[in-house]
């Protein structure tokens, strides 16, 4: 398998390797294309134009699907938090909820200053519930929800996939299908992620990697970097590693103006 | 028949970025602010309309 970093390389590998029929692709890169701060964001957009003009479909499996979805609320109810947080006053007598989405807002300014996507974890997205619920109980958090994720995200999501042309591969245990002619088993997967040293959801895709059709797999990823792997299922296949953007000045001063 | 399947329309990931942004920028419910941004003001304390003026006896 080939590692391919680079635009250059990416269409080098693409004028030489039929790619026609789609590539498949993980999280990171569909996070990444989502979101300007993060680091993988400004190559992401490149590539997608590429994927454009060449109208090279967009594969995935169910749980980067997940994942991505997942993400994506998190960040809406971070970006949420903040504006909470912009739109209280601050002699507000809720002084534990402003101390909270106070706390968020500086989080994200800070990593947003070194170009890192700052988004709720699971343990901060319950306690910042238990502070909502605490000021208008139990409606107050749906409430919240329905306004920065809710049915406008549920549209948003159709818009992408059919807009974007975003394919998710379903498929079960030992079956297979004209994009994926082996079969794609459990065991294969187990045997991946120990091999290689992977998570589970990694280990998904790159076993559904060595099963399918495709030719291209794209990650941001930097552990992807399987260049020594020698099996015969990924022979003229390659790899296409993101890369990432250091916070520039254009990118500061962007950030800048929006602070001010 | 399978539907074709196709790449990204020209533009989508820019506008699918954008519109997440402008997602993220709305004002919170106005429900929720109302009670958040309530400010209780000192209660006033009414005066007593003859003020007592004790004289030291």
């Amino acid at each position: 398998m080939k590692v391919l970093r680079g635009l250059n390389q990416l269409i080098e590998f693409m004028d030489e390797v039929d790619c026609s029929e789609g590539c498949l692709a993980d999280t990171g890169f569909l996070y990444g294309m989502s979101y300007k701060d993060d680091r993988v964001y400004p190559q992401s957009l490149d590539l997608s134009e590429i994927l454009e003009e060449r109208d090279i479909p967009i594969h995935t499996n169910v749980i980067v699907r997940m994942e991505f979805i997942d993400l994506v609320f998190r960040k809406m109810i971070t970006r949420g938090a903040i504006q909470l947080f912009k739109s209280m006053d601050t002699r507000t007598e809720h002084r534990s909820l402003f101390n909270y989405v106070k706390s968020i807002r500086d989080r994200e300014m800070k990593d947003k200053r070194s170009r890192k996507s700052y988004k709720l974890g699971e343990r901060e997205l319950k306690d910042l519930r238990k502070e909502i619920d605490a000021v208008f109980g139990t409606t107050g958090w749906r409430s919240f929800c329905s306004t920065y994720s809710g049915q406008m995200l549920t549209n948003e999501w159709k818009h992408l996939e059919e807009d974007y042309g975003l394919y998710f591969i379903e498929i079960m245990e030992g079956q297979t299908s004209p994009l994926v002619p082996r079969p794609l088993l459990w065991s294969d997967m187990v045997g991946t992620m120990g091999t290689f040293g992977i998570r589970g959801p990694d280990a998904m895709i790159l076993n559904l990697f060595k099963a399918c059709s495709l030719n291209l797999l794209i990650t941001s990823d930097q552990d992807f970097n399987f260049s020594e792997v020698d099996e015969p299922e990924l022979e003229n296949k390659a790899v296409f590693i993101l890369e990432e953007s250091k916070p520039d000045e254009i990118y500061l001063k962007e950030i800048k103006d929006e602070e001010e | 028949m399978e539907k074709k399947k196709h790449g990204p329309k020209k533009g989508a990931a820019k506008k699918w970025s954008e519109r997440l942004e402008k997602l993220g920028e709305q004002s919170p419910p106005e429900d929720l602010m109302r009670i958040l941004n309530k400010i209780e003001k000192p209660k006033k304390v009414a005066k007593p309309l003859n003020q007592s003026e004790d004289l030291d006896i």
